[in-house]
């Protein structure tokens, strides 16, 4: 009957258009920030009730109250975990996607709250701390996460300028095509320092070079700066091979700097995940060691 | 001689295009310029780069004209003879050219075998553009991590477990299970921070009290307390509770109800196998290094909040009170007061403390409220009000006997504590009263001689002793009989020794009537002893008892009241001493109790959180039950926490001061 008259409700207003779409809604601010207040709200019962129950001798996950906290924490952590599954079906409505991401984000900050009230700010160099510290490492690169998706698209999307990856690709053998042709007349000393060009990979130098964005031995800069001081004093007649090497390098490099670009900003939305995820596996393995290590030394 | 120039490019669906073309001469060379036979259009090729010669049928020269290397068969060469009909690979930067034969002429195969630059080269794009390939993939460092945190901290535990499970004692060193401690160990116990395996015997069963046993029995054995007692564990006994506590069915019913807390943590412990009852409910480690910390007053107010109706609920007599918290609601003090003295209970056990005998032998006790003001009848007669003025004659022999001390005598002067000085020694004859109340019957060169205090027939004996020796009365020194005191001055003295004349020669038998005298009921003895006559040389002193501590259930220390100088509320601070707790200077019956009720004690302490319904007199001090009580209470003091216990060690004797 409920789900009868909602969906006759969904119908008339998507027939009106007058229900607000919640596609263009980011994951955060989905559905009025529901979720963030959900956590809130957990998170600060957790925390009053901490304030108001009075453990003996004193606050740690052995209490009732911490055997409370510390389930929730385990189960939260799973049910966290399964967005990875999740992620891989794609469905709309109340437990959409975006939903299910909102309630990720949110839970698992609110997941702070509870473990460490779950701990009573009791740390040590034990298996305990472990899972704990695991767990921020996973938050902590997960909020990093987080802010490279509000703030990076724009970011990749400007620097892009409706550029696609592909595009980009072809750009840079074209330039390369053009480079190899003019470099031909030029003498040995020259048409190797054209070539190094050509020949170091656009895409190398390492992942520390990817996140910071700078190649120092980029090939292409030498090339360029060698021939310019070259033929910086010299005539510019109109049929030197070496000037129009030159200003070939020149336009290589501002292609090369585009993509560089673009390279570091999807590293940095990318690279996250690679501690994200695996992280949360030792998470989950060092949260195992923590369960069974208590009830097995209890 | 001539050559044939084939130049090999395929097409992008893998296609060979040949372009073939003739060269009739002896001689051509290899270089990017386009004027050469064999023109490559490669950056790593030098205009000119080589020359190929023919010398003579199947024999050709390549030579290097350009200083610059090239490839023959996987080596670099500046110059080669070789015989084309044998077939060679030579190598020019990205260019590969394979040297034939053919009929009259020498061939050449070109053949570009590496793209024009990375860009150019084959590339995944599905990949390049991301950071897969620079970083280990996710799926790989995921199982890793799960590998080996499984096997540091799960696996190498559990092992180590199960291969130290027969050592009664675990060698030191690094075990995998020291990284399942929650916490240091206590200072008692840090030596075995190694040894998880004392405490915790068998994998998920939580720690027993037979694991406590197997050290704490041993260093108990003889007095039958402490831990010792903890061993009635097992099928049919009472259980630890039952040591010095309450009877095991008792604490059974005065548990109240679970709450919420403890119904939830009743399942996790029904569901872990964790049994209710044990040493290491109240006795919690692994909190931290130092002291193991004092029991909480919530463990307490489990049973005694609601205790009474719990208990008459269960069919129990009990004169327990409900007890939460000192400032909120405990029960009224109940000393163990004397309650008359039974000659039958004494038989054949020694009395004298100093003998090593029970001073309390023969002596019924009960437990009386402190509600309304007591009595016990001690067998002492004794004037505290009149003895504490600074205004009469008691006072004026002080001041004559201690000149420039104080205008009165003070509590100190007759009551010493123990070298501990948590109570007070029972009052010395000798050593507290006798400097005023002498025994003394002569004086013997200079030295009083003094009748022996606590021996009736030894002072007959001196006194008859004194006569029939021929001894006159000539009162020396302090007079004995009637008046132990006098008055100063020679007058005074005088007039005494001419009273005694005349009493001794009004009655027949000198020694005789000094006996009477002595123990009548002005007499030295019966001053402050209720002396009963059995016969002429015999006297019945009644018992005596000085109780040295009232409060069993409980603890006071005196050493931590003394002279205190405590912050008043409105500001300022104010020195206490005995008369803000003991009304003494109000009695001047002995059989008066001066000790204080529950209210005084109120008047300062509090609950450990700061709780009370009393009207403080000064800042008040939290007072948790573990300050005064114990859950094991063996007469010792109870187990506080370090940083309550007092900085340094009292004095022997405190000096106590009455104003």
């Amino acid at each position: 009957m409920l789900t009868a008259s909602r969906s006759a409700r969904a119908d008339r207003a998507a027939q009106s258009g007058r229900v607000r779409s919640a596609a263009h809604d980011g994951f955060l601010r989905h559905n009025g920030f529901k979720w963030a207040k959900i956590a809130g709200a957990l998170s600060l019962v957790a925390f009053v009730a901490y304030l108001l129950i009075d453990v003996e001798p004193r606050p740690n996950g052995g209490s009732w109250y911490g055997y409370v906290l510390g389930t929730i924490g385990a189960l939260l952590i799973l049910w966290l975990t399964l967005l990875g599954v999740r992620k891989r079906a794609i469905t709309r409505g109340r437990y959409s996607l975006k939903a299910w991401t909102s309630a990720h984000v949110y839970l698992g900050l609110s997941l702070i709250v509870i473990a460490t009230l779950h701990a009573g700010f009791q740390i040590g160099w034990n298996v305990h701390t472990l899972a704990y510290a695991l767990m921020m490492i996973v938050i902590l690169s997960g909020l990093f996460g987080v802010f490279a998706y509000a703030i990076l698209p724009r970011a990749l999307s400007d620097n892009r300028d409706m550029m696609t990856e592909t595009q980009m690709l072809e750009s840079l053998r074209s330039i390369d095509r053009q480079l190899f042709d003019a470099a031909q007349p030029l003498e040995p000393r020259h048409a190797d320092l054209v070539r190094q060009s050509l020949d170091q990979d656009p895409f190398g130098g390492g992942l520390w070079a990817r996140l910071s964005g700078r190649y120092p031995a980029c090939a292409t800069r030498r090339a360029q700066a060698e021939i310019r001081r070259e033929t910086a004093y010299q005539p510019n007649l109109g049929a030197d091979p070496l000037e129009r090497v030159d200003s070939l390098l020149e336009r290589k490099e501002a292609i090369l700097a585009r993509v560089r670009r673009h390279l570091r900003l999807k590293a940095l939305l990318e690279t996250w995940l690679y501690i994200h995820v695996p992280v949360t596996f030792a998470l989950i393995a060092a949260l195992s060691a923590h369960i069974v290590s208590v009830f097995f030394y209890w | 001689m001539s050559f044939i120039i084939r130049h090999l490019s395929r097409t992008a669906d893998g296609r060979e295009i040949v372009r073939a073309s003739a060269v009739a001469a002896e001689h051509i060379a290899i270089g990017r310029r386009s004027e050469n036979a064999v023109h490559l259009a490669d950056l790593a090729v030098a205009p000119v780069h080589a020359t190929v010669t023919i010398h003579a049928p199947g024999r050709i020269e390549i030579a290097s004209v350009s200083g610059l290397g090239f490839g023959l068969d996987g080596r670099t060469v500046l110059r080669a003879e070789l015989d084309p009909a044998a077939g060679a690979e030579l190598r020019f930067g990205s260019h590969r050219l394979r040297l034939g034969a053919e009929a009259d002429a020498i061939t050449i195969a070109v053949e570009r075998v590496e793209a024009l630059s990375d860009a150019s080269a084959t590339k995944d794009q599905q990949t390049v553009f991301t950071v897969r390939g620079l970083l280990p993939g996710k799926r790989a460092s995921a199982y890793g991590f799960v590998a080996l945190v499984l096997a540091a901290f799960l696996a190498w535990p559990v092992w180590t477990w199960a291969s130290h499970r027969d050592d009664r004692i675990r060698p030191a060193g690094v075990h995998g299970d020291a990284s399942w401690s929650s916490g240091a160990l206590s200072a008692g116990h840090a030596g075995l921070k190694d040894d998880c395996q004392a405490c915790h015997v068998d994998a998920f069963v939580a720690v027993r009290d037979q694991a406590c046993i197997a050290c704490h029995a041993e260093s108990h054995q003889g007095e039958q307390t402490g831990l010792a007692q903890a061993a009635l564990t097992g099928p049919g006994a009472a259980g630890p509770h039952a040591y010095a506590h309450a009877p095991a069915d008792r604490m059974a019913a005065s548990r109240a109800p679970p709450g919420l807390g403890a119904r939830v943590q009743g399942v996790f412990k029904a569901a872990f196998n964790h049994p209710d009852g044990r040493c290491v409910d109240c006795h919690t480690e692994h909190e931290g290094a130092g002291p193991m910390p004092a029991t909480a007053q919530a463990f307490c107010a489990d049973c005694h909040a609601g205790l009474e109706a719990r208990l008459r609920q269960a069919g129990f007599q009990s004169a327990i009170g409900d007890a939460t918290d000192f400032g909120v609601k405990h029960p009224q003090f109940r000393p163990l007061v004397l309650a008359g003295f039974d000659p039958a209970r004494s038989a054949g056990r020694p009395r004298g403390a100093g003998a090593g005998g029970d001073a309390l032998a023969g002596w019924r006790l009960q437990r009386v409220a402190l509600d309304r003001p007591v009595k016990q009848a001690g067998g002492l007669k004794f004037t505290h009000r009149q003895h504490l003025s600074d205004r009469n004659g008691v006072a004026q022999m002080w001041r004559r006997l201690n000149p420039g001390e104080a205008a009165g005598m003070d509590c100190a002067d007759c009551h010493r504590t123990d070298n501990s000085g948590t109570r007070y020694l029972p009052v010395d004859m000798e050593r507290d009263c006798q400097s005023c109340h002498s025994l003394g019957i002569e004086t013997v060169g200079g030295i009083v001689r003094q009748l022996p205090h606590g021996q009736p027939e030894q002072v007959i004996a001196d006194i008859r002793a004194f006569y029939s020796a021929g001894g006159g009365y000539r009162p020396a020194g302090p007079p004995v009989a009637q008046y132990a005191r006098q008055r100063p001055g020679d007058a005074a003295y005088q007039r005494r020794v001419v009273q005694l004349r005349q009493a001794l020669e009004a009655r027949p038998g000198q020694a005789d009537a000094l006996v009477r005298a002595t123990f009548s009921e002005r007499g030295v003895c019966g001053e402050c002893h209720a002396v009963r006559a059995e016969g002429p040389d015999r006297f019945a002193i009644a018992p005596v008892a000085q109780p040295g501590r009232y409060l069993h259930k409980g603890w006071f220390d005196h050493s931590a009241h003394v002279n205190l100088a405590v912050r008043v509320p409105g500001g300022g601070s104010r020195s206490y001493g005995c008369a803000d707790c003991h009304a003494a200077a109000a009695s001047n019956d002995a059989d008066d109790l001066l000790l204080p009720g529950l209210a005084n004690c109120q008047s300062c302490h509090t609950g450990p959180t700061g709780a009370t319904t009393a009207r403080l007199i000064r800042t008040g001090t939290p007072s948790g039950c573990a300050m005064c009580h114990d859950y094991h209470a063996d007469g010792g003091a109870p187990w506080v926490a370090a940083k309550r216990r007092p900085k340094a060690s009292p004095p022997a004797t405190l000096a106590l001061r009455w104003k």
